[in-house]
């Protein structure tokens, strides 16, 4: 076994993908790029490459398993593949060795090394510094920053896989007494396929989403979303396709300490399916803080700050037509545990005045009808509580949803209604921290009495003029019809141009908050202005100016999550005393006044 | 064969390198032999040049020790490299070497924020034989606090008849008194006259917050100049000699030289000479070194008149037959504090077997301490020093390095012994007994065993592990 494992590295191979094998070629300047090999008898028409925005030729080939050779037929020229170190033959043709499931695989050594069993690595690095003004005015060099993630890979027989990476970041995690900069594990996935059999571990990584249908409509917390990075846990999958599937799945959100279990058997006939579902969720820690509705202005004396531990226990039930539509029925409890306080601002306390216990019941009927390109959906969900807030607050409430998605290649629009009723004097507090957790839509305030409305429009397009300039556009709206209406309305344009090895990519974005509540109706604008220099596929040096709109250690994560991070999240909420809309104001402000020139140097192999 | 293809092929390499410790000292009081935690430490380096002129290097290490075990980053950087001129995104990394030849404006660690290893962070651009003309430019952040380093070089090469050069360096830091900031503007020319002759000068002018203000100041007090001929040659003669001027004022923060922390050399005027004779076909040099100045400073005390400093220091330098080698230097300096005198003395002898090297050293000549005619010396001392190599064998080596001290009333002494096995391929184990830290600045030389005269052998034992992968 060991004679047959083998450390390589495998630079600028192509790559496996689930369609195929991917193919690049870097050439901003060329005319056309064809892939020609031995797969297609060396012909230079059939497999024509596209080019990207930034002058990357990219094709995916579906190969059987074996052992290829190829070259790029670049405007009437033949090219080796500059990245792929291993060549064969007097032409010095690319080589590449193809397992199952389009996996690349290292070049054969010999005839006796069947070569299943590998490691690989790989890397990314950026380095950047930026340079704003201080407080007296004047420029300075704010920060410097070298990011570097490692990933090591490793395959055993093509049954295991095993990924993970190592990360370090200047920025952050230096340990102040020593000034030295921990090495830290990111994250790891272990993959054993058997036949139908899958096991998946998983430490701080993506790790799951329902084969429920609805994946649209669901809430965080039952995997009609895809369980996030803070996970670590097991899951076990039987998959027979068109048949049967049973998942089993434990995770543990390594941020709150949340357990949750979950097991869904489904049975498939024909179109039709059926499927059966259980899912335990343990104790979820979350805390909030939030302006008292029943105030009349804002005070922090009117602050009420809630301390809530959760668990639920849901029986599910679904069946439809496989790709088309589907109804889902649940029933469950929730079982709560809260403190709730009264915070006095002034002098900083926190008193608790009451702890329940709450066991409430829930009733959900969900469906949705179309193809994933273009459907309707619709929810009603019922909540009775025992006791948790009612002595304050109402008894039940109830939910309804209406929504519609259209995805396109050039557009994709989203529209929903959602309406809450819930019983006389209920100011409906378990909706609205439902609302936050679930849809984390940083423009929500909260819902008040009686009767509410809430719209949510998103539509976004991209289109590519003058063969090289693309304009992507993207819009979302978000209004509560309540006798205070809170508004928020966004806009983001983007505008890529390549020019050959440079480029310049800008964005502008438009961001409208209206509270009358908070006595707030302003606009607030802000841009990002790049340019960058990339003489190879791998390395890419670039210049910018204003905010920068991803952040370094998820690279495009989106405006919101920066908001997320600096001012409007949930433990921003904890910390602070005043309430969504002014943390929404002061997260804008934040981005108004940054206005920063970064230079960055990026490599990756 | 394999690995070999892989690491060559490749534009990638890990090499790596682990080391193991393990120590025992006899401790005084209680007297016991105190068994300290094992280290272990591993470092891995990775560096890759993909194409297009990218290079990236990391290293980092895993220590195990008392404090139980962790992975930190070393240092790294990224790079993109053309053919006359290169851009680089470092951290941690020794990158701040900026070139002042005559007053040495720039001292590396002075930029690194160097305490308990560098930390800082930078970008750093340089340019050549570009229609003549070279650059740099750096810019660094303070990591371990909030400030940072700019250094702006620009020059142009006339051939090899002419090179002028203009630098600019800020030291930026927040808060405090204004200006919060370091800053010098200086100017570099270096003539060719005739073969090894060259005329050289530098002026440089600081801004610091701690310069005084009024009229009494004048530009030259902020300011260092020093002027450079270097290399007459005449019948075996190689004489240099430069005139410096540094102003009372003229504080550089990002140099040693002119540092208050450190050399603090601002305030002095006066000459520099040097003659090195080298004796027709004979192994033998003879060297002189001298240096008047007159001093503002008795630091940190700013005087209200100057006093004279002359320093001289002659040497000669002899190779015998059979390996043999001898050197003595004497060395006296006059100032305000006394009259400093020392003498050196080494033979050292060395063929295939071994290596040996004996040092005498009297220091601070007729200096006694019962006269109390000198408040700064712990007064006249001799120190006798050896140090010697005994290859054992093809894989077994033996070295050891010892001093006595001998002062007035006080004798004191240094052991280090060691046993060096490279029996296995990429990896050295040493048995090791004594102190190495008192003698490995040049034997009796090293201030810890000249200057300290409390020096005692410890007894301690060590087994170090060494292998490079």
């Amino acid at each position: 076994m060991i004679s047959k494992f083998f450390v390589i590295l495998l630079i600028g191979l192509p790559k496996g993908t689930d369609r195929g094998v991917l193919f690049t070629y870097f050439a901003p300047d060329a005319k056309s790029v064809y892939l020609v090999g031995d797969f297609n008898n060396w012909d230079t028409s059939a497999n024509p490459m596209e080019k990207d925005n930034e002058g990357l030729w990219k094709i995916v080939i579906p190969l059987s398993p074996g052992k290829y050779q190829y070259k790029f037929f670049v405007d009437g020229r033949y090219e080796a593949d500059p990245t792929n170190p291993i060549t064969e033959g007097p032409y010095g043709n690319s080589v590449i060795r193809v397992g199952e499931n389009f996996r690349v695989l290292p070049p054969k050594m010999s005839n006796n090394t069947p070569m299943n069993s590998y490691v690989t690595f790989s890397a990314k690095a950026k380095g950047f510094l930026s340079i704003d003004r201080d407080t007296t005015g004047s420029y300075r060099l704010f920060n410097t920053t070298t990011d570097v993630r490692m990933g090591v890979n490793v395959n055993v027989q093509d049954e295991a896989t095993l990924k993970a990476i190592l990360h370090y970041n200047t920025e952050s995690g230096q340990d102040p007494s020593t000034h030295q900069i921990p090495f830290y594990f990111e994250r790891a996935k272990l993959n054993f396929d058997k036949g139908n059999l899958h096991f998946i571990s998983f430490y701080n990584t993506f790790a799951y989403q329902s084969p429920d249908p609805i994946t649209i409509i669901g809430k965080v917390n039952e995997f009609d979303y895809p369980l996030g990075r803070d996970e670590e846990g097991i899951l076990t999958k039987i998959e027979k396709p068109a048949s049967y599937s049973i998942h089993a799945l434990y995770s543990n959100s390594l941020s709150t300490g949340r357990d949750l279990g979950f097991v869904r058997i489904s049975r498939q006939k024909g179109v039709l399916y059926t499927a059966f579902f259980t899912y335990i969720n343990h104790g979820d820690n979350i805390e909030y803080q939030v302006v008292s509705p029943d105030s009349e202005k804002v005070n922090d004396s009117t602050l009420l700050h809630f301390n809530t531990y959760e668990d639920r226990v849901l029986f599910g039930l679904e069946f439809g037509e496989k790709d088309l539509m589907t109804y889902e029925f649940v029933w469950g409890k929730d079982i709560k545990r809260a403190n709730y306080y009264d915070v006095d601002g002034t002098k900083t306390q926190n008193v608790p005045i009451n702890r329940k216990w709450d066991i409430g019941k829930i009733y959900r009927f969900r469906t949705m009808y179309g193809k994933k390109t273009a459907f309707v959906y619709s929810d009603v969900e019922r909540h009775v509580f025992d006791s948790l807030f009612s002595a304050k607050f109402g008894k039940s409430y109830s939910t309804f949803r209406l929504g519609a998605k259209l995805s396109s290649k050039r557009l994709n629009i989203e529209i929903s209604q959602n309406f809450l009723f819930a019983g006389k004097n209920s100011t409906k507090w378990d909706a609205l921290f439902r609302e936050i957790d679930i849809t984390r839509r940083k423009y929500i305030e909260y819902p008040l009495m009686g009767y509410a409305r809430y719209t949510y429009l998103h539509a976004a397009t991209h289109k590519t003029l003058l063969k090289r300039l693309t304009i992507t556009a993207d819009f979302s709206t978000a209004r509560f019809a309540l006798n205070q209406p809170p508004r928020a309305d966004e806009i983001l344009l983007t505008f890529n141009l390549p020019l050959g090895r440079v480029g310049t990519y800008y964005d502008l974005r438009y961001f409208h908050i209206k509270s009358s509540y908070l006595n707030t109706d302003r606009d607030f604008f802000d841009h990002y202005l790049e340019l960058y220099y990339r003489p190879a596929e791998n390395l890419k040096i670039k210049a910018g100016y204003g905010f920068y709109p991803y952040n370094l250690l998820d690279e495009h994560t989106a405006r919101s999550e920066y908001l997320w991070n600096t001012g409007i999240g949930l433990s921003q909420i904890a910390s602070n005393f005043r309430g969504l809309g002014g943390l929404i104001e002061e997260g804008e402000n934040i981005i108004a006044k940054n206005r920063e020139i970064r230079l960055w140097l990026e490599l990756s192999f | 064969m394999l690995w070999a293809l892989i690491f060559f092929v490749y534009p990638v390499k890990f090499n790596g390198y682990f080391e193991s410790e393990f120590y025992t000292e006899k401790e005084q009081n209680p007297v016991y032999w105190n068994l300290y935690t094992p280290k272990n430490y591993i470092e891995f380096k990775v560096s890759a040049h993909p194409i297009g002129g990218g290079e990236l290097y990391i290293s980092f290490n895993g220590l195990s020790n008392s404090n139980g075990t962790q992975f930190f980053f070393n240092q790294g950087h990224l790079q993109l490299n053309r053919k006359h001129s290169s851009l680089a995104i470092f951290a941690r990394e020794d990158r701040y070497w900026v070139q002042s030849p005559l007053l040495f404006l720039v001292n590396q660690d002075r930029l690194k924020d160097d305490n308990f290893g560098p930390k800082g962070e930078g970008v750093r651009f340089d340019f050549w034989d570009t229609y003549g003309f070279f650059g740099t430019g750096l810019a660094s952040k303070y990591k371990s606090w909030d400030g940072e380093a700019y250094i702006g070089r620009i020059g142009r090469n006339f051939g090899k008849f002419l090179t002028l050069s203009y630098m600019y360096m800020k030291k930026d830091w927040r808060g405090g008194k204004e200006p919060s900031f370091n800053k010098i503007n200086s100017g570099y020319l270096r003539l060719h006259i005739y073969r090894t002759l060259y005329l050289s000068g530098e002026f440089a002018n600081a801004v610091h917050p701690n310069q005084p203000e009024g009229d009494s100041v004048t530009f030259m007090d902020k300011s260092a100049i020093q002027i450079e001929l270097r290399r007459v040659y005449f019948k075996g003669f190689n004489i240099s000699g430069s005139y410096f001027n540094y102003g009372k004022y003229f504080i550089d923060e990002m140099s040693n030289k002119f540092n208050p922390g450190f050399d603090h050399e601002f305030g002095r005027e006066g000459i520099y000479g040097e003659i090195l004779y080298l004796v027709p076909y004979k192994a033998i040099n003879i060297l002189y070194k001298t240096s008047r100045y007159r001093s503002w400073y008795d630091y940190p005390v700013l005087l209200s008149s100057p006093y004279a400093v002359s320093w001289n220091y002659g040497e000669i330098y002899a190779e015998f037959k059979k390996g043999v080698s001898a050197k003595i230097f004497a060395e006296r300096t006059l100032n305000k504090k006394g009259d400093w005198r020392h003498i050196f003395f080494q033979i050292q002898g060395e063929n295939t077997r071994m290596k040996v090297k004996l040092q005498y050293k009297i220091k601070d000549i007729g200096i006694n301490i019962q006269k109390k005619d000198n408040d700064y010396s712990i007064g006249q001392r001799s120190i006798l020093g050896t140090e010697m190599w005994i290859n054992l064998t093809g894989w077994l080596q033996f070295y050891m390095r010892g001093a006595l001290g001998n002062g007035q009333g006080l004798n004191w002494n240094t052991l280090f012994a060691q046993i060096a096995i490279r029996k296995f391929q990429n990896s050295e184990i040493f048995i090791e007994y004594g102190d190495p830290g008192a003698t490995d600045g040049d034997l009796v030389n090293d201030p810890d065993i000249s200057d300290f005269p409390y020096q005692k052998i410890r007894d301690r034992f060590k087994i170090l592990l060494k292998y490079w992968f």
